[in-house]
């Protein structure tokens, strides 16, 4: 063999060799600095309540009318806690307009309060609710409803605050087009730094 | 271990009726060798049994300190929850600055605690990173660790005229020493990208409680802690895992904890959603971060025992701030007119309570106290018109204005907001 072709060899084999520690290294990969820790397996990476983002990031497949909601509003006996119209409470009460127009400007709402309408028109995003439902409703038994009774149970709260129709297909890219009357109630903070009191807007 | 227990029962029995208690009903003084007591109950889980009453100290039956479980309807009310469910710190009994841990205020969701298994508990790092991670509490606390003292705030710890206590004024409020690994040791264990601005913090709770953390502060002294002075975090504060963010408000603490993400911008959970928009004032509101200088005088103050007589006392009270170390603590035994500065106890920790005390002889005169925190940021505290105007856009995040107390002639101590 000529120097230039053992050299090739050898760099083929140096190569080779990275390639199968790369590889190794991805499937089971640990921390970079203490190798502690594991890679987590699909099932984990996603968690079932995992937080949705406000653009939809995260939601699963699935669909559901408000129709269809109205009857899982009462096989599950939301009506229970938050009222048989979903207006009356003891648990937030879904219906009603938003709070800048249920106080007056200047006066300072309780933003905990359970006023008509905290549960729904006040979301500045639509995915959230289908998240909280799904993260934590019914309280205490989380994890009870499958996604198309969540979307179902979505699209009737939206329904509900005349956001969308009866029968309007609720999936997660219509949940990500609607334009909720309060979005621009939401403003993403720009950078901050520590030090900093808050993160202003204005 | 059955001779064991009758031999107990025996001693307990036998010291009962020696001391003429009856077993039945038991007092105060039972109580503290009932076993298992001092201990937190777990839903569901198996209740603390004392083998030996050597095992778990116990207070002495004398004294009755304990948290103000928060019952009013207004209060549990709160969260806009009725299965909020609270509990403020007894500030107007505590001393010196560490808040023992079963005296911590409790502010949560649901109406319980989590009951976790510390062994099936895992902590998932995901999201922007180069490598998403699950951590074993084992294997966390084999990781470098780090054991800082900070305090705790609620956002609802705002004192205002109605109120009449000291404790229903600022019981919301709390600082113990935390240890656990600092998420930034996490966060570069798992290689966080380019592009993550935010991180998301998520609770195993029943509400699905999460916050947004700006990724600088994430990286910065945020700690994932496990012990909390000294012990396992109790359930009512988060065990096994909570974050300890400092300076920051009492929500961004989360409990309970078994998820961070590293994300490019914030995902808004229900609660923070709806906290940051501006219902009333029809503007956006901004995150509220770090807190500001706050302080309160402890003693004299409203809810105690009225002051037996003129003469002789000593001014005592807490100061803190989320920016930094308190810097000095001045104090006003006239209403505002004269201040004097106060002197702290010990060093100045930074982002933790701090003790701060005045000598006073009292002439029995109708009087106000206040006292005014300055911390190494310079920021002062506000009097209650310059808070008011600073947070005139938005429902005040933290309350931290000056707290007067008036003391009248008859040695009561009143809210003077």
């Amino acid at each position: 063999m000529t120097g230039a072709s053992t050299m090739r060899c050898s760099l083929g084999l140096l190569l080779a060799a990275t390639l199968v520690l790369v590889c190794a290294g991805e499937a089971a990969a640990q921390g970079a600095n203490y190798g502690l820790g594991r890679t987590p397996t699909d099932e984990e990476l996603h968690p079932w309540d995992e937080a949705i983002g406000p653009m939809g990031e995260g939601l699963p497949p699935g669909s559901g009318t408000a129709e269809q909601g109205a009857v899982v509003f009462q096989r599950r006996r939301c009506g229970e806690c938050h009222g048989p119209t979903g207006a009356e409470g003891p648990a937030p009460r879904f219906v009603g307009p938003l709070a800048r127009e249920t106080y007056p400007a200047g006066t300072a709402g309780h933003a905990g309060q359970n006023f008509p309408g905290r549960g729904i028109s006040n979301f500045p995003f639509a995915p959230l609710i289908w998240s909280f439902i799904n993260k934590a409703m019914p309280l205490n038994q989380r994890g009870y409803l499958t996604h198309d009774e969540i979307y179902s149970l979505t699209a009737y709260l939206l329904y509900l605050n005349g956001i969308v129709g009866e029968t309007d297909l609720i999936d997660a890219r219509a949940l990500r087009e609607i334009e909720m009357p309060n979005r621009d109630g939401y403003v993403p903070p720009p950078p901050w730094k520590p030090g900093m009191r808050q993160a202003e807007v204005k | 271990m059955g001779a064991r227990r009758a031999g107990r029962r025996r001693f307990l029995k036998e010291g009962a009726t020696l001391a003429g208690l009856a077993v039945a009903a038991p007092a105060v003084g039972a109580q503290t060798l009932v076993p298992g007591s001092g201990r937190a109950h777990v839903p569901g889980g198996p209740h603390g049994q004392a083998e030996h009453p050597l095992e778990f100290g116990e207070r002495s039956r004398f004294v009755r300190t304990r948290r103000i479980p928060i019952t009013q309807v207004g209060h549990a009310d709160m969260h806009g929850d009725p299965n909020g469910y609270d509990a403020l710190t007894p500030i107007d009994e505590l001393t010196g600055t560490i808040t023992p841990a079963d005296l911590h205020y409790v502010s949560q969701h649901q109406n319980a605690p989590e009951d976790i298994d510390p062994r099936k508990h895992r902590l998932l790092i995901s999201g922007m990173v180069d490598r998403p991670l699950v951590f074993t509490l084992d294997e966390l606390k084999r990781l470098p660790s780090v054991s800082r003292i900070h305090y705790i705030e609620c956002i609802a710890n705002r004192p205002n005229a109605r109120e009449q206590t000291l404790n229903d004024l600022h019981g919301m409020v709390a600082c113990s020493e935390w240890t656990g690994v600092l998420l930034s040791v996490l966060l570069k264990e798992a290689g966080v990208q380019d592009g993550a601005t935010w991180v998301l913090g998520e609770s195993a709770d029943k509400v699905g409680l999460g916050t947004n953390i700006p990724l600088p502060k994430a990286m910065d002294d945020v700690i994932v802690a496990y012990a909390q002075n000294g012990e396992p975090v109790r359930p009512h504060q988060g065990f096994p895992l909570r974050l300890v963010v400092p300076g920051f408000e009492g929500k961004y603490h989360v409990k309970w904890l078994k998820q961070v993400r590293a994300l490019d911008r914030p995902y808004p959970t229900y609660w923070e959603q709806s906290h940051f928009t501006n219902y009333p004032r029809r503007e956006p509101l901004s995150y509220y971060l770090e807190q500001g200088p706050k302080s309160v005088i402890t003693f004299p103050a409203a809810g105690r025992e009225p002051l037996p007589d003129r003469g002789f006392y000593m001014i005592s009270g807490l100061a803190w701030s989320g920016c930094g170390a308190v810097s000095r603590v001045e104090v006003s035994t006239d209403g505002g007119q004269t201040w004097k500065d106060a002197e702290i106890e010990g060093p100045a920790l930074r982002v933790a309570f701090t003790r701060f005390q005045l000598p006073w002889t009292w002439d029995g005169q109708e009087t106000v106290l206040l006292s005014r925190c300055t911390d190494d940021q310079g920021q002062v505290q506000p009097t209650a018109e310059e808070h008011s105007a600073f947070w005139a856009h938005a429902r005040p995040p933290h309350g931290n204005p000056i707290q007067p107390w008036r003391i009248t002639s008859d040695g009561r101590v009143h809210n003077a907001l």
